[in-house]
């Protein structure tokens, strides 16, 4: 574990070498900042003459938006080992095949909550401009966020999967990108499925979408079978990227 | 400590090493000596963990490197033969985190291994820079130095002067001369003479399967009978050859293509006074006369001759390149 921790730090430094960290950072801040203001907080204070009651709007956005960002903040992180050689000196150090793709993820997430917490200010301008007593209720704002970072843990797992298959951070961010899109289509194409014996399987097809997760959170509710299915698609990106990485030693 | 037995690697139905026995004690510096392509990288990346054998077992520093690879992996520095270096890192930020991968928890311990690796490979004042600013010779002594940073027992050094200037190549080779001292080092190469410099016993490997192990001159000692000398003349050589013929102990001459002459010549008496006397005397202007090694490619050609391993000739190509930067080398000594 300690040896996860070490490649998470190397990790997430590296980071703030290459601009790509603070491109990222910046646009998803830009952005949020910007739908927080037009679609929260001005429609809200016409209306009402005060402070809106949530967040709901900007972090049902940022969730499209870390559909977008995610892929560029994993594409590296594999990528880039195997083809400037440098996974030799993982491989053979006394270190974990797991524990490599383990500390590469705990540096994604690291970063995604360095996006994420510059938006606590936006909670921060709802409770210091509503009158006392009539703030915004805590509950969906702190779930909200929850939810945004199971949501991003889901797909940087998948996003690291992506960058274990290739030495190509550009086709990491393609497969990384198809393998959402996957997930955001299947839903639909499930509807087609008629057979009644396969109901079983076009439900749980239909279950999907990852947006219809996230909801149950915006709302402030917490969901154990949403948390299950965000930790599980994590996993399954980890456990397959940590597995094509042994298989690179046996060919 | 190093030992392996039986090691073979397949890569789909192609094998790229086969049979593979020898050893290497503590204090013991041993040169894996082949043309590329021979199977040296594959040895290496099997005896540092990187990839599984597919028969036969490897121990170092008394672990089985497959089934307890970790603790095999503890007691070995290992360099690629491409310095695999993360260019946006400094040396020292570099070598601080393959130390703390390498085990070495301890703040302090860490702080002076680093400063110890950095002192023997001459890095002290580059430990600031960073690696993708360092030209290709720190590169390699930053390789080196990772290598070193967690006082391995063993080293495996694959290739370590590759792409070095003279001048640096010759300090390479003392380090590593210093360093086998107390530590087990392996260490490949393609160039003979390199191999003659730094290693106590030598392995010949050829097409994945050793053609030879033993102690250097007595390997150039059993390749047969001949020592070659080379000669260069001023003047128009008519007549030349057949006079260098008529000496003692002159087997064969041979011109050779830059305009010399190669003379195979007998080990039971030394017929260099008469060739340069033969020389001078008929006025042909003698330029220079040395004796020049056996190629890389010739002992090859013999090891495998006398081990009568079919296909032993070497295959033209990229393999006859290299015997090219071999012989320039040899000149260079």
């Amino acid at each position: 574990m300690s040896n996860a921790i070490t490649i998470a730090r190397r990790e997430l430094g590296a980071y703030f070498v290459s601009p790509i960290a603070y491109v990222v950072v910046s646009l998803f801040l830009l952005i949020g900042g910007a739908v927080f203001y037009n679609w929260d907080f001005l429609p809200a204070a016409v209306a009402f003459g005060g402070a809106p009651p949530g967040l709901r709007v900007v972090q049902g956005f940022m969730g499209t938006l870390l559909i977008f960002f995610a892929p560029f903040l994993t594409m590296r992180l594999l990528s880039e080992e195997q083809a400037s050689g440098t996974i030799e000196l993982l491989f053979t150090s006394p270190v974990r095949d797991w524990e490599v793709v383990l500390g590469k993820f705990m540096a994604a997430l690291g970063l995604l909550a360095i996006m994420l917490v510059p938006t606590l200010l936006y909670a921060l301008i709802l409770i210091v401009l509503s009158d006392p007593g009539s703030g915004p209720d805590p509950g969906p704002l702190f779930t909200g966020y929850l939810g945004l970072l199971l949501f991003g843990t889901a797909f940087l797992g998948l996003g690291l999967f992506a960058s274990s298959l290739t030495r190509n951070q550009i086709i990491a961010v393609v497969i990384a990108f198809s393998l959402e899109i996957a997930l955001l289509i299947i839903p639909g194409l499930s509807r087609l499925i008629t057979n009644p014996a396969l109901t079983k399987v076009s439900q749980f097809l239909g279950e999907m979408n990852p947006f219809d997760h996230l909801d149950t959170f915006l709302r402030g509710a917490i969901d154990t079978g949403d948390v299950v299915y965000f930790l599980s698609l994590a996993v399954l990106g980890l456990f397959l990227a940590a597995r094509v990485l042994e298989a690179r030693r046996w060919s | 400590m190093i030992e392996v037995r039986g090691l073979t690697k397949y890569y789909a139905d192609y094998p790229a090493i086969q049979d593979l026995n020898f050893h290497a004690e503590p204090g013991e510096i041993v040169g894996f000596l082949g043309p590329n392509g021979a199977g040296k990288t594959t040895t290496m990346r099997i005896l540092t963990g990187y990839m599984p054998p597919s028969e036969g077992t490897a121990i170092v520093a008394g672990y089985d490197v497959f089934k307890q690879s970790l603790e095999a992996r503890r007691h070995i520095g290992y360099m690629p033969e491409t310095v695999p270096l993360y260019n946006e890192m400094t040396v020292w930020d570099y070598l601080d985190y393959m130390a703390r991968l390498r085990g070495v928890r301890n703040a302090d311990q860490r702080e002076e291994q680093i400063e110890e690796a950095l002192e023997l490979c001459n890095l002290t004042d580059r430990a600031d820079s960073v690696i993708g600013h360092l030209s290709k010779g720190y590169r390699q002594r930053v390789g080196l130095a990772q290598a070193l940073v967690h006082k391995p027992t063993v080293l495996i050094l694959d290739e370590p002067t590759i792409g070095l200037d003279p001048r640096q190549v010759r300090e390479v080779r003392e380090l590593i001369r210093g360093l086998g001292r107390e530590r087990t080092v392996l260490l490949s190469t393609h160039i003979l003479s390199e191999a003659s410099q730094v290693c106590n016993r030598i392995v010949v490997i050829n097409k994945g399967r050793i053609v030879a192990e033993d102690m250097l001159e007595r390997l150039t000692a059993t390749l047969g009978e001949t020592r070659r000398v080379l000669l260069r003349v001023q003047k128009d050589s008519r007549g030349l050859v057949e006079a260098l013929q008529q000496i003692h102990h002159v087997l064969a001459v041979r011109p050779t293509e830059d305009g010399g002459y190669e003379l195979d010549t007998s080990r039971d008496g030394d017929p260099r006074p008469a060739i340069a006397d033969t020389v001078v005397r008929g006025g042909w202007g003698l330029l220079e006369m040395r004796t020049a090694d056996l190629s890389l490619e010739e002992i090859f050609l013999r090891l495998t001759m006398e081990t009568e391993v079919p296909e032993a000739e070497m295959e033209a190509g990229e393999e006859s390149e290299e015997y090219v930067e071999v012989e320039e080398e040899v000149e260079e000594e």
